[in-house]
């Protein structure tokens, strides 16, 4: 009955929102991101990463960035993602709930 | 950009989009590869590693594509073609619903295209709009003096134009004989207001206006491809013709001819004008264009205004000038019947609705095992809304594409038959009958709405349909909710089946009264025309009576009856004052002149005295032969014979009475038109009272068009000067003055067998499936000694009920209803309960008859076979 598949994120919107911020420092193509996001983390946030592709098609939508062909470092044709001045307020947004998010699990599990 | 607009760029470059997306995956994986390649990982370790990392390419390169294209369409398309094929399981109860819509919506769309076309769509002329006929007194009062003087001028930032323009007959020669033809005299400002065209030559220049310069015409492309063999080389061609038949006739040089488009004024519609001529020197002008934006009241106002100022008297009740649209004077007439069948028709399809909704209805529960599944394995009330909505979507989809079709199908057969029986074409031309963008819209958007939301209505009830369908029960009868719904829905079909019944019975009485009226004369073949005789040849009676003697001589000849009369059968006859030996009597009566042999021709049987002879002529005893309620309400208990009268002969009001006429017999009354409530009538003898102008009647069992010419040629014989209009069959005549009202009754009835058939197919719908829900319980009556007979008045019961209350709703609904076609009735009054209770009865009829009929079959099931399914 055209359920949506369940998404299996322990931080629910997490993923887009890392996306918006690395993406915020300079235009990436897929594999840029993924990359990007490995070593910031220092290879601690892993995701499968296939499931970038649904995320960026969703912030695309959203209006959050945009994706055009363009080519890599490499001398390859790739699609490259920028973020839009929307999507840099969304990020802001994005960053003041997941710092009250934080700080919320935070004093519960210190209190 | 909406989020709504992505999208649907996304949907027009969705397989670009989707390849696109896998060449980034593709260069994902490669990079990675690469990557572990240079960290010395071995090349197929390295690949299994990437793919491993990535996960399932091909399920999210899917979720990706239902970010943009997401769910809701993905499952229309699937709901839609899930509908499509449980449709196609009951082939013929989806035949029934779609081919049922798919009438009723082409029903609809014609007739109000029909509408349309003459009702909204404007004349064909520029700025039609604006356009208006101005009438300087009411109808029937004499028009003040000085119109034609009015200064426009001073008007001109109310009234933009002025056109003195006018309908014209000519008498013009062509072959050799006169023939009338259809002319139209213009004004300067007439190319701009009619919007005058011309195909070949020129238009009138300023110099052709004036008065004594020489005539020049345009001519029409009809007389153009008739008269002159469609010539090219036409202009400067000459003929002869005149505006009366007093007067020498005139040579016109013909400068033009006229443009096909080139429409005319009203009567020009019927057939288009045949000769333009510019009218010498001021007219009156009864048409303006007003300015943009200025209201007809204050144009009426200032008209008004103007005649005070140029007329040197007015009448005391004078009550001004008053504008009508051109449009409106050209569809005032045909407005109530066209409203009519419009509302007629859009009660159709709204019955047509609710006979899918009842369908529908049923269909869901029908499926009640179904539903069942789909509840258990998770889906939630919204699912079954969108499954029954997908259906309902789907069904009444191609209900309208086929109406639709059907509509372009039954328009290009329709219009012309139309324009013929509405007897006038549409404004814009048959081609204006056409299905326009909004009435498609319009009518296809609110069924599609209405089958929708009739389908769903049940489950925005208190009751909901997921909920009664989850409790599964044999032998219920769904919740009582779900059954109010259903009867309300039957009750509502039967209320306006009875509407549309009630019209048509009244419309079908109407038709047999006129059909039945005795007129009091036999029509059939007699063939009429109409002579005309030019007064220079025939100055005087004595000139006339003997042109006519010789034509009659003429026809006798050749053993051809014929008579001469003023004034013909369905027309009015002229009414005179008239006066006794006692006195002038009160009221007017009908006088009609007729030549000997009239009374044997029509069969109107002589009851005293004698009819007229050949010696009743100029210089003879004055005679009259009057009708016999006249000499019963004039000489009652006497002999009418002998009795003297006078009479005007000629206008009333005008001429002096004649002199004292001799009654020398009585016949029997006749009806002039079917409608004529007055049978008083006084003959008087025609060669006693000729005229320039004469109807002739002449007795023949051959055509009309076999007789034209060769009734033409023996008056060319005689003189060749004399016109004769064309010829009619009294018959058909006759027939003329039903054809509204006849076509009113079979639209009707066409209408009212339609729903009467809604009616059965919803009630037998609904019966027949209480009655597979009783089953089992009619079964167990039938074992404890139950008949048929208490079987069958079980579900009557119901089913009556329902029906009772529709009754009573449509009853009521179509004494309000008739009223529409108040103006097509003819000795029958809009309420007329014997109309009213035979369509009710029929209706009463057929909807026990349809519950009767399922019942049966219930009530022939074994008893044995029905208990052991359980």
């Amino acid at each position: 009955m055209g359920r949506k598949p369940q998404k299996n994120d322990s931080l629910p919107g997490s993923l887009d929102m890392l996306i918006l911020k690395v993406l915020s420092r300079s235009p990436l193509h897929g594999y840029g991101i993924v990359q990007s996001i490995r070593t910031s983390s220092e290879e601690e946030l892993i995701v499968e990463e296939g499931s970038l592709y649904p995320a960026l098609q969703r912030l695309e939508l959203n209006g959050w960035i945009d994706g055009e062909w363009g080519v890599t470092e490499s001398n390859r044709r790739a699609r490259i993602y920028t973020i839009t001045a929307v999507g840099r307020k969304q990020l802001t947004r994005e960053r003041q709930r997941y710092r009250q998010l934080t700080l919320a699990i935070a004093r519960v599990m210190e209190g | 950009m909406t989020m709504f607009a992505r999208r649907l760029r996304y949907w027009f470059n969705r397989s670009h989009r989707f390849d696109g997306l896998g060449e980034e995956m593709r260069l994902h994986v490669e990079e990675k590869i690469a990557e572990l390649r240079q960290q010395g990982v071995s090349e197929a370790d390295a690949e299994r590693r990437a793919h491993q990392m990535f996960g399932n390419g091909t399920r999210y390169q899917e979720e990706a594509r239902e970010v943009w294209i997401s769910g809701w369409w993905d499952t229309l398309v699937r709901e839609c073609n899930y509908g499509i094929r449980s449709l196609l399981r009951k082939p013929v109860a989806t035949a029934v619903m779609v081919s049922s819509l798919a009438i009723g919506l082409a029903v609809t769309m014609s007739i109000l295209s029909v509408a349309n076309a003459y009702l909204l769509r404007s004349m064909p002329y520029p700025a039609a709009d604006r356009l208006y006929h101005v009438m300087y007194t009411q109808p029937g009062q004499p028009e003040p003096r000085g119109i034609a003087l009015i200064d426009w001028k001073a008007m001109a930032n109310t009234v933009e134009l002025a056109d003195s323009n006018s309908e014209v007959r000519f008498y013009a020669r062509f072959d050799g004989a006169i023939q009338e033809v259809m002319g139209l005299a213009s004004s300067t400002s007439t190319a701009e207001t009619l919007g005058v065209r011309v195909a070949t030559g020129r238009y009138f220049e300023a110099s052709d206006f004036r008065p004594g310069s020489e005539p020049v015409a345009l001519i029409g492309q009809t007389l153009w491809k008739n008269q002159f063999g469609a010539d090219p080389n036409v202009v400067g061609r000459q003929f002869r013709a005149n505006l009366n038949l007093e007067g020498p006739l005139d040579t016109y040089r013909i400068v033009g001819v006229l443009s096909p488009e080139f429409r005319g004024l009203r009567d020009h519609l019927h057939s288009p004008t045949d000769i333009l001529i510019p009218r010498r020197g001021p007219g009156r002008a009864y048409m303006v264009r007003l300015r943009e934006g200025v209201p007809a009241s204050l144009a009426a106002e200032r008209i008004t205004e103007a005649v005070r100022e140029v007329a040197p008297a007015l009448p005391p009740n004078w009550k001004g000038a008053q504008l009508e649209s051109v449009h409106e004077r050209y569809v005032k007439e045909i407005r109530p019947l066209l409203t009519a069948l419009s509302i007629a028709s859009i009660l159709l399809l709204v019955l047509v609705c609710v006979n899918v909704g009842i369908l529908m209805l049923l269909r869901s529960l029908r499926r009640q095992h179904e539903v069942a599944v789909r509840l258990a394995i998770g889906a939630g009330r919204r699912e079954i809304v969108r499954m029954v909505t997908a259906e309902a979507f789907v069904l009444s989809g191609t209900a309208v594409l086929c109406g639709f079709v059907l509509t372009k199908l039954s328009l290009g057969i329709l219009a012309p038959l139309i324009e013929t029986e509405l007897g006038r074409p549409a404004p814009g031309g048959a081609i204006a009958i056409g299905l326009s963008p909004a009435t498609f819209l319009a009518v296809g958007g609110s069924t599609l709405l209405l089958t929708l939301s009739l389908s769903f209505f049940p489950m925005l009830t208190g009751q909901r349909l997921a909920e009664t369908l989850r409790r599964s029960t044999r032998g219920g009868m769904g919740t009582n909710a779900m059954a109010r719904i259903r009867s309300s829905l039957v009750a509502f079909e039967v209320a306006g089946s009875l509407m549309l019944l009630v019209g048509c019975g009244l419309m079908i009485q109407s038709v047999l009264n006129l059909v039945h009226t005795d007129l009091g004369y036999e029509t059939a073949n007699i063939l009429r025309s109409r002579l005309a005789l030019p007064a220079r040849t025939y100055p005087d009676t004595r000139a006339q009576a003997s042109f006519y003697e010789r034509l009659v001589l003429r026809l006798s000849s050749d053993s051809v009856a014929a008579v001469l009369t003023n004034y013909p059968p369905f027309y009015e006859p002229i009414r005179h004052p008239v006066e006794l030996a006692s006195g002038p009597m009160d009221g007017t009566i009908g006088v009609v002149a007729v030549s000997p042999g009239y009374f044997d021709m029509l069969h109107i049987p002589t009851l005293q005295g004698r009819v007229f002879l050949e010696d009743d002529r100029i210089g003879a005893d004055p005679v009259a032969i009057v009708s016999e309620s006249l000499a019963v309400k004039l000489w009652p208990n006497q002999n009418a014979i002998g009795q003297r009268l006078r009479t005007a002969d000629d206008t009333p009001g005008q001429s002096p009475l004649t002199s004292w006429r001799t009654v020398v017999g009585v016949v029997r009354d006749v009806r002039q038109t079917h409608k004529d409530e007055d049978l008083r009538d006084i003959y008087i003898p025609f060669f006693q009272a000729p005229g320039a102008y004469a109807p002739l009647y002449i007795q023949t069992n051959q055509p009309a068009a076999v007789w034209l010419p060769k009734l033409r040629a023996m008056i060319a014989e005689i003189d060749s000067d004399v016109l004769l209009s064309g010829l009619t069959s009294l018959t058909e005549d006759a027939d003329k003055e039903m054809k509204e009202p006849r076509f009113l009754a079979t639209m009707l009835g066409a209408f009212a067998g339609f729903a009467m058939l809604l009616v059965v197919l919803g009630i037998y719908g609904v019966t027949a499936y209480a009655a597979q829900q009783r089953e089992h319980e009619v079964t167990v009556r039938l074992a404890l000694g139950a008949t048929r007979g208490s079987i069958a008045r079980l579900f009557l019961k119901d089913s009556g009920a329902t029906l009772m209350v529709g009754i009573v709703i449509g009853l009521t609904a179509a004494a309000a209803g008739s009223r529409l076609i108040v103006n097509q009735l003819h000795g029958v009054q809009p309420f007329d309960p014997l109309t009213q209770g035979v369509a009710a009865a029929a209706l009463v009829g057929i909807g026990l008859l349809a519950t009767w009929w399922p019942t049966r079959r219930v009530s022939n099931s074994s008893p044995v076979a029905v208990l052991k399914q359980d």
